[in-house]
């Protein structure tokens, strides 16, 4: 049995009301060269849930979320996004198919303006913000519209990664460590924004470090170990999980 | 009669007209050289051949199709960009994991062939292809007198260099350009053909170079050696501007030429190779190049 | 070119199986062999080997790709043969004056081209060559297109007349040897591994102490010399110095040598010389334009054999074992 059928025991409320997982990763591994880095991982994220990848450095979370993508290809085992299995989808076809990625890089294109940065991701589905409910949101972006894209600060990055992604109307976005780097307000910040996402209705599956920012968002929680998942709980069975995770993650 | 240091004006102006041409064609080669670059990240040492495939194909085009200059000027370029593309889809994709000496050698090879099929067929000396009516001829404009099509030429090559800046930098397709130069696999991930991107740009480096080779034709004579001293000279171009900018291989194109225009006037026996007396000078001041970011 | 993949470069060196049984057997078939072919060709063969082994050395063994050889090459061949037609010197010092244009001209070209590296080295080497290309085409001594000709090989020392084909070719043959014995041990030498090392790591060479810059420079210019005594015994054998010998495709042809040959591997030049050399015989005399032979070549060389006939060939034997 997987980490993820244990934990949903018939004595609790089965996670997403019943209904099938959004995302359905089976047996995951992946190798950078000959250097095999995910040993079959196994998770699920439900619609609407906010998902969060807990594991200290190196344990292959990025990883884990490079290869849902299809960045990585050097891949063995089963992706399902909405029923629908997308390990032989290309890379460029993926976004398509509802999946959005935010790297930890951020990636925000130099050569671009905020605005062309905003905008460059295409619109892959109906239900994405439009660009005047994102300035909304994120009023600094209009005003530095015009500036080239990296002059922005490491937080207002942060702000153009996601919001980005927001336009484009996918329906579970991979996030890769958001609040790595930045102030405390910041993050609260991004915080927010994650809230707005879920009132969208749109799935995170987060990697982050910041435990305590991870665990006022998050539903559900998969520890990784040595490219592997090895628990697995909700947010109401946190507190009693503390302690365990607390090793687990070398605090 | 005016001189200016000492040299005869009309001498003067004449070698910078012709430095200006020079340095137009070194403008559209070394432009279509760093948008390949850019994105595709190969050296297309075949970019001097597919100049000399578009001068011939104005050339067919008149001679076997009777499709005249204007209609040249449109389809020439285009049957260079299909043959690039169709490379680039063929063979050109599989070198782009390798070092990247290996697209330099491909498209070195790519050169000897296309110019050796070529010298096979017609030899090494020249076909001439007449300028079209409505450009000969010279206007009278003060100093000197301009020959129509050369100052054509000129005009021409700005624009085609400008319009080229102007779609990189301004429109939307010039954005995933941008972007994809500077990370392919997230624009990927975002959900942009990055693959057909990078087709197209091939394609249109290689139309750049196609433009430019029709310009050609009623200057220079069509042959087959055409595209592969001026290929050299070119690189040492890039070389000098830096590889980064797309308006610094346009400026540093039409710079060289002028200066190797000058060059002609006051030193004539170094003006073959004062660009690379030039290039080693900026390699040993400034290794970027002068308007290079170091990649 | 870094040797991170397999795929991007032959294999690591290997060492040559017991050297001193393979360079006797190298002397012993070299002596016998003109008995079966024309000794002018095994000659004419000797000079390219020895330039795609000193080509090699920069490029398999160092990773640096010159586009200019071509100057070294020329160079060497075009002051070889005036110092004998115009200066009437004996051969072993119009070679040596050869030899020292190229290494004095790799000095000038290695200098600036190293500053940079990879593709913008290569382009920088071409541009360089094709400098010399002008300078050789107009200058005097060169005779422009007609090039250098008509002179008399001379008396080795002053006492073997190299005029006799079978004199020469010993020579020659003995020359050849001594370098490639000589390429031999620098690549097996302690410099030879550290410009192995700058090949696969030139970071990590750096951060251990070592000048990659200097090892660099020091290998251009042994690469240099070494194909400018290829030049050199080349306008001794054909009595001809041209510019075809300084022309870009010269320095093309090189590299396809190398590389259908093997990059990186010690007999991979001796075979690519062969093959290239071979082609070029049979094309001369069929119809084919050989420029596009040449061209097709590199094109399918490059996509589909990268390693080289003796880089697939160990890369078998590797497999077998493994």
């Amino acid at each position: 049995m997987t980490a993820t059928d244990t934990l949903t025991a018939p004595a609790k409320a089965a996670r997403g009301g019943g209904a099938a997982p959004q995302l359905k990763v089976r047996k995951l591994e992946a190798w950078y060269g000959e250097s095999h880095a995910l040993h079959g991982v196994d998770l699920d994220v439900y619609p609407g849930e906010t998902v969060t990848l807990l594991g200290r450095n190196g344990v292959g979370k990025t990883t884990t979320l490079r290869a849902i993508m299809g960045i990585i290809r050097k891949r063995k085992g089963e992706v399902e996004f909405e029923q629908k299995s997308i390990m032989r989808v290309p890379l460029h076809r993926i976004a398509h198919a509802g999946l959005g990625f935010v790297p930890e890089e951020r990636g925000i294109f130099a050569s671009l303006t905020v605005e062309e940065n905003l905008t460059l991701p295409p619109v892959v589905a109906r239900g994405g913000m439009s660009i005047e409910k994102i300035y909304e949101i994120f009023p600094n972006l209009l005003e530095r519209r015009t500036s080239p894209g990296t002059k922005l600060s490491g937080g207002e990055q942060q702000m153009l990664a996601i919001a980005r992604i927001l336009r484009t109307g996918v329906r579970l976005i991979l996030l890769d460590e958001p609040t790595e780097g930045l102030a405390p307000v910041i993050v609260e910040r991004i915080g927010e924004v994650l809230k707005v996402l879920k009132a969208h209705g749109v799935s995170v599956l987060l990697v982050e470090q910041n435990f305590r920012f991870a665990s006022r968002i998050a539903d559900h929680f998969y520890v990784m170990d040595h490219g592997q998942v090895i628990d697995s709980f909700s947010v109401s069975e946190l507190p009693s999980r503390t302690e365990a995770l607390n090793t687990a993650l070398g605090v | 009669m005016t001189t200016i240091f000492g040299v005869a004006l009309p001498v003067l102006t004449g070698q910078l007209l012709i430095g200006l041409i020079n340095g137009s064609f070194y403008a559209l080669l070394s432009l279509g050289l760093a948008v390949i670059f850019g994105l595709l990240r190969i050296v297309n040492f075949a970019h001097g051949a597919f100049y000399m495939l578009g001068a011939f194909a104005a050339w067919m085009l008149l001679n076997y199709a009777g499709i005249g200059y204007w209609g040249a000027l449109f389809l020439a370029p285009l049957v260079v960009a299909v043959v690039g593309m169709v490379i680039e889809r063929t063979m050109l994709r599989a070198l782009y994991g390798l070092d990247h000496l290996y697209g330099l050698l491909f498209t070195f090879g790519l050169a000897l062939l296309l110019e050796g099929g070529f010298r096979h067929y017609f030899g090494t000396s020249g076909q001439p292809y007449a300028a079209p009516e409505a450009l000969r001829g010279a206007t009278n404009i003060g100093f000197m007198v301009l020959p129509n099509y050369r100052g054509w030429v000129v005009l021409a090559s700005l624009v085609v260099c400008l319009g080229t800046w102007a779609i990189i930098e301004k429109t939307k397709i010039g954005a995933y350009l941008r972007a994809a130069t500077e990370n392919s696999t997230l624009v990927q991930a975002f959900g942009v053909n990055v693959p057909v991107l990078l087709t197209l740009t091939y394609g249109f480096g290689c139309a750049l170079a196609g433009v430019a080779g029709v310009l050609a034709a009623p200057l220079f004579q069509v042959s087959p050696l055409m595209g592969s001293n001026l290929i050299i000279i070119v690189f040492a171009v890039v070389v000098i501007g830096g590889m980064g900018s797309i308006l610094g291989a346009i400026v540093t194109g039409y710079m060289l030429g002028i200066v190797e225009g000058l060059c002609k006037v006051f030193y004539p026996e170094a003006a073959n190779i004062v660009v690379f007396v030039i290039m080693a000078i900026v390699l040993l001041l400034r290794p970027a190049g002068l308007f290079g970011k170091d990649s | 070119m870094s040797a991170t993949h397999a795929d991007t470069i032959v294999m690591p060196t290997r060492k040559s199986p017991v050297p001193a049984i393979t360079f006797a057997g190298l002397i012993l078939i070299l002596a016998i062999l003109p008995a079966f072919v024309y000794p002018i060709f095994v000659m004419k063969l000797l000079c390219f080997v020895l330039f795609a082994a000193a080509f090699n050395l920069l490029l398999g063994y160092t990773g640096l790709l010159s586009f200019g050889h071509a100057a070294f090459f020329g160079g060497a061949a075009y002051v070889t043969a005036h110092a004998l037609k115009v200066w009437q010197v004996t051969p072993e010092l119009a070679i040596i004056a050869g030899v020292v244009t190229s290494i004095v001209l790799g000095l000038i070209i290695g200098v600036v081209a190293i500053r940079r590296q990879g593709i913008y080295f290569a382009m920088i080497t071409l541009a360089m060559a094709q400098m010399f290309y002008f300078f050789c085409l107009q200058a005097p001594f060169t005779n422009g297109e007609d090039g250098i000709q008509g002179f008399s090989r001379g008396n080795l020392f002053g006492i073997i007349d190299l005029n006799e084909t079978m004199n020469l070719y010993y020579f020659i043959a003995a020359v050849s040897v001594l370098s490639l014995a000589l390429i031999w041990r620098i690549v097996n030498s302690p410099f030879g591994q550290i410009l192995r090392a700058i090949r696969e790591n030139e970071p990590r060479t750096i951060s251990l102490g070592y000048s990659a810059q200097r090892f660099k420079l020091a290998a251009f210019v042994m690469s240099a010399g070494l194909t400018g005594l290829a030049g050199a015994l080349k306008a001794l054998l054909f009595q001809f110095a041209t510019l075809a010998d300084v022309a870009w495709q010269m320095s093309g042809e090189v590299i396809l040598m190398t590389l259908i040959g093997g990059i990186g591997t010690m007999a991979g030049p001796v075979v690519g010389a062969g093959i290239l050399v071979g082609m070029q015989n049979f094309l001369a005399t069929s119809g084919l334009p050989v420029t596009m032979v040449l061209g097709g070549t590199f094109m399918i060389c490059v996509l589909l054999f990268r390693r080289g006939v003796v880089g697939e060939f160990l890369h078998l034997l590797e497999r077998r074992k493994g």
